[in-house]
């Protein structure tokens, strides 16, 4: 999969990308909402991995500005209740007590699901 | 600049811990399993090694092996809340066992123990070779021009002295370092000598302002040499001391 990845935290970023890469999917890392929406705008992307809480556009403001887009979002958040505030169609993953290996398991269920209109 | 590994897949903790070492001179490196570890070791070598044993057993069993094999001597550093797990990472060398940190001011406690602990430990353990003039004076009022040839903030290696000085005598000297425009006053005590006026002293005075700026240009001297150009041996030479015995 061709995936995007919007998280601000350098260890966090380097971990998934790291992980996500060593087992063949394709990983472009940005730390910002706007980088996101730039990268956007030039590639096509199969899944957007996004924090929640990010510098410059938060992620309602970047979800706003992909509308339209045909990409399942998984939203990675360390809000006590996610639910409350995002999307009801972006799935989601709470970072309390997630692993990497948790999430693994969440982006390879993702793979065959069919997109999400925005 | 210190160089660490964490070893762990948690995500909270990785964020806590990135946090927390952002206010230090550190420069960390993240692998999420055992498999990632190893080329990171490979690679590199690492002052500290955080190893979350709530990875699965298998993996931090791993990483552990990894690090003796490398002939690693990082510190060892477990991130478990499992006594059994806690007593198994002392077992295989762990000197600091934390809790996953969740909250910043934990993080900022425990990682701010292992820093204070590492620097010591690359403060004592370091000594940065040199080259520099310095003027040895001895408790009998000797005095002679030698080569200050190592220092750490234990001690000092001298030659090229001209007079012969004695095992156990008190030397007192001053030394401007290398990018440094304040001489370092030392008062050491001569633990061996060798033919050729060269002799190692431990110190055993130094005024506190002088420590503190010898301490810092030792640490970022060592770093910006890397571990290959400083000297990790104790400052005390009993290969030396044998040889001015016999």
């Amino acid at each position: 999969m061709r995936i995007l990845l919007i998280e601000d935290s350098k260890f966090l970023g380097q971990a998934i990308r790291d992980t996500l890469t060593r087992l063949g999917h394709a990983v472009t890392l940005v730390g910002d909402g706007m980088l996101a929406h730039a990268a956007f705008e030039t590639d096509a992307f199969d899944l957007l991995i996004m924090d929640w809480v990010l510098p410059k556009f938060s992620g309602a403001d970047l979800l706003a500005r992909l509308q339209g887009r045909q990409v399942p979002i998984l939203i990675i958040s360390g809000l006590a209740e996610p639910e409350s505030v995002m999307p009801s169609d972006c799935h989601f993953l709470r970072k309390q007590g997630l692993t990497i290996a948790e999430l693994v398991r969440t982006v390879d269920s993702l793979a065959p699901a069919a997109p999400i209109s925005l | 600049m210190l160089s660490v590994l964490i070893v762990c897949e948690q995500l909270q903790v990785l964020e806590s811990l990135e946090r927390a070492l952002s206010t230090l001179r550190v420069m960390a490196t993240v692998a999420c399993d055992a498999a990632a570890a190893k080329i990171h070791l490979q690679r590199n070598s690492f002052d500290a090694i955080f190893i979350d044993y709530m990875l699965t057993d298998r993996d931090a069993c791993d990483v552990d092996a990894l690090r003796l094999l490398s002939g690693s001597e990082a510190t060892l550093i477990a991130i478990t809340n499992s006594g059994a797990q806690q007593r198994s990472a002392f077992s295989h060398g762990a000197l600091f066992s934390f809790p996953p940190l969740r909250n910043m001011d934990q993080a900022n406690r425990c990682v701010g123990s292992v820093y204070r602990f590492l620097v010591q430990k690359l403060r004592r353990s370091t000594r940065i070779r040199l080259d520099q003039p310095c003027r040895i004076t001895s408790d009998v009022h000797i005095h002679c021009e030698a080569t200050m040839l190592d220092i750490s903030t234990c001690g000092f290696r001298v030659g090229g002295c001209s007079v012969e000085l004695r095992q156990g005598a008190t030397v007192s000297t001053a030394v401007v370092l290398p990018g440094q425009n304040i001489a370092i006053d030392l008062t050491a005590r001569i633990i061996w000598t060798s033919p050729g006026g060269q002799f190692g002293a431990q110190i055993t005075h130094i005024p506190a302002d002088r420590r503190r700026m010898l301490e810092a240009w030792i640490v970022e001297r060592a770093a910006s040499l890397g571990t290959t150009s400083v000297i990790t041996q104790e400052i005390h030479s009993p290969a030396a001391s044998e040889r001015t015995a016999s």
